[in-house]
């Protein structure tokens, strides 16, 4: 058996809550408390990802449900190795792309040439890989009469497309989508279903999808893991996945 | 020390990156034109006229012969830590999106800002040796000594725009603080007042002040025309080091904190 694409072995993820962490904390107040002597307490902690045990092999699909703040997002950023992990180990193989968000990156001042190739770089390419593939992503997004003008003048939509076009064409070893599914009009968004679909059906690599919409977990995902805090429940069959998915939420109120 | 090489791997390893956001940075900063670069040199200059006018005219205080060429080459040299410690502090922030959505490692960022304004910094240089020709000074072999000065301030103002970026995504009001500190520590720096003009008794510790240990050397190798007072040169690769190492081993130690704050 080959080595798997994604492992957790017993993750546990905590972040600090309570004073720190809120919005106003300044340097000043911290000093002034500090010198007229106000104790600091320990700062509470919230536990977002408790003992996960994942794994996830070279070419399959995952798609992972739970509710809002369930710990969906974390997950993602953990497999990104943006977060770490206060417990537990995560193997990781291969090149990353994080697609948590469209377009990181883009700046409005600049082509969308330009854009491309800041994008590209920090999806994982070199230069020159982005520069072979930028005709195809310049096509796929149907921009190409507007290659050269800076993005600010741009509809929303378009900056969409091209973020989901530099995305789709890096194809990269391990895929994270989190719910950005549905971009640009209909026709678009039925293009870029077809073209992750693409990516899935032909094992081109592994893909995690985050989403609520079950429909697009059914259609994109071979397998599914639940978060149902504090507990995850693995599936090895998206459909057994999302009937669990709807099966927990029902049992709440 | 595993630390210091694991975050200096990181930077290499996204140097392609690096170099992209530095050009896009630039870029912006010129548009894209040598009246673009011309104007950005205004800055300095003007900064300069305003001390000759202020120090030389309006209260005679300063009558140093050559304070005009010598004001400006230290200048120079200080617009890269100030630089550090005007856009350092916001430079995490700013880029949440490309740490928190695309990994990007956060200390790439305040290192676009300290290559950007580095690079500013080595293409005025020529300027300043123009003006240095202007004013009557010949050119000199110890000019090839630049990059001994250059590099100790390389490793500080990484150092120091690294900490600010650091403390920013907890503490918001880094920003306006470094901005207070960049006032004082001017004045308090040898730059619009000649070292020669200080009571005798400080002179030899002037070192102790880190911006006077970094930016001295470039006076004395443009204007005075010689190697750099070994001191004042150790002095600046200390606490460049220093700095440096203390630095990144607490970026390393409290890196998911910094992370998780964005």
């Amino acid at each position: 058996m080959t080595a798997p694409a994604i492992e957790f072995i017993g993750v546990t993820k905590r972040f600090r809550t309570g004073r720190a962490h809120a919005p106003h904390t300044t340097l000043k107040s911290v000093v002034v408390s500090a010198l007229t002597g106000r104790a600091r307490t320990s700062e509470p902690r919230f536990e977002a990802l408790t003992r996960i045990d994942l794994r996830v092999a070279v070419g399959d699909s995952l798609g992972i449900l739970g509710r809002n703040g369930a710990g969906k997002s974390t997950l993602l950023r953990l497999i990104a190795g943006i977060y770490r992990p206060d417990e537990g180990v995560i193997r990781v193989r291969g090149r990353v792309a994080p697609l948590l968000e469209l377009g990181a990156g883009f700046h409005p001042e600049f082509t969308a040439r330009e854009n491309i190739l800041v994008n590209g770089v920090v999806l994982g390419l070199s230069r020159a890989e982005v520069r072979d593939r930028m005709e195809a992503i310049l096509a796929f997004a149907e921009i190409e009469s507007h290659a050269d003008s800076p993005l600010r003048t741009w509809s929303t939509g378009m900056v969409m497309r091209l973020g989901f076009s530099v995305a789709i064409h890096v194809e990269p070893d391990l895929l994270l989508v989190d719910e950005s599914l549905a971009v640009g009009d209909a026709r678009f968004q039925e293009r870029s279903r077809a073209a992750l679909l693409k990516r899935v059906r032909e094992r081109r690599g592994t893909t995690v999808i985050v989403s609520h919409d079950t429909a697009a977990i059914r259609e994109f995902c071979n397998r599914a893991l639940v978060l149902d805090p504090p507990e995850a429940r693995s599936h090895e069959d998206a459909a057994a996945g999302i009937l669990d998915y709807e099966r927990s939420l029902s049992g709440r109120p | 020390m595993k630390a210091i090489q694991a975050h200096l791997a990181e930077l290499w390893r996204h140097r392609v990156l690096i170099g992209i956001l530095t050009q896009r940075e630039l870029i912006a900063r010129y548009r894209g034109s040598l009246l673009g670069y011309l104007w950005t040199l205004l800055n300095p200059l003007l900064q300069a006229a305003v001390y000759v006018l202020v120090f030389r005219y309006l209260t005679g205080a300063i009558r140093t012969p050559g304070y005009e060429i010598t004001l400006f080459t230290a200048i120079l040299p200080w617009a890269w830590i100030a630089g550090a410690l005007t856009q350092g502090p916001t430079s995490i922030v700013h880029g949440a999106p490309l740490v928190l959505r695309s990994a990007v490692p956060p200390q790439v960022l305040p290192g676009v800002v300290v290559l950007g304004h580095g690079i500013h910094l080595v293409l005025a240089l020529p300027v300043a040796a123009v003006l240095a020709l202007a004013s009557g000074i010949a050119p000199s072999w110890s000019w090839l000594a630049l990059p001994i000065a250059l590099a100790p301030l390389l490793v500080f103002v990484y150092a120091v725009a690294l900490a600010t970026a650091s403390l920013t995504p907890r503490f918001r009001d880094v920003q306006f603080l470094t901005q207070n500190a960049l006032g004082i520590w001017f004045l308090l720096t040898p730059i619009a007042w000649p070292l020669a003009m200080a009571p005798e008794w400080l002179r030899p510790w002037i070192g102790l002040n880190p911006a006077a240990a970094l930016v001295l050397p470039f006076t004395q190798i443009l204007v005075e025309r010689r190697f750099p007072d070994a001191m004042l040169l150790g002095a600046g690769a200390l606490w460049g080091l220093v700095a440096f190492a203390g630095t990144v081993a607490l970026f390393e130690r409290h890196r998911d904190a910094i992370v998780e704050d964005l």
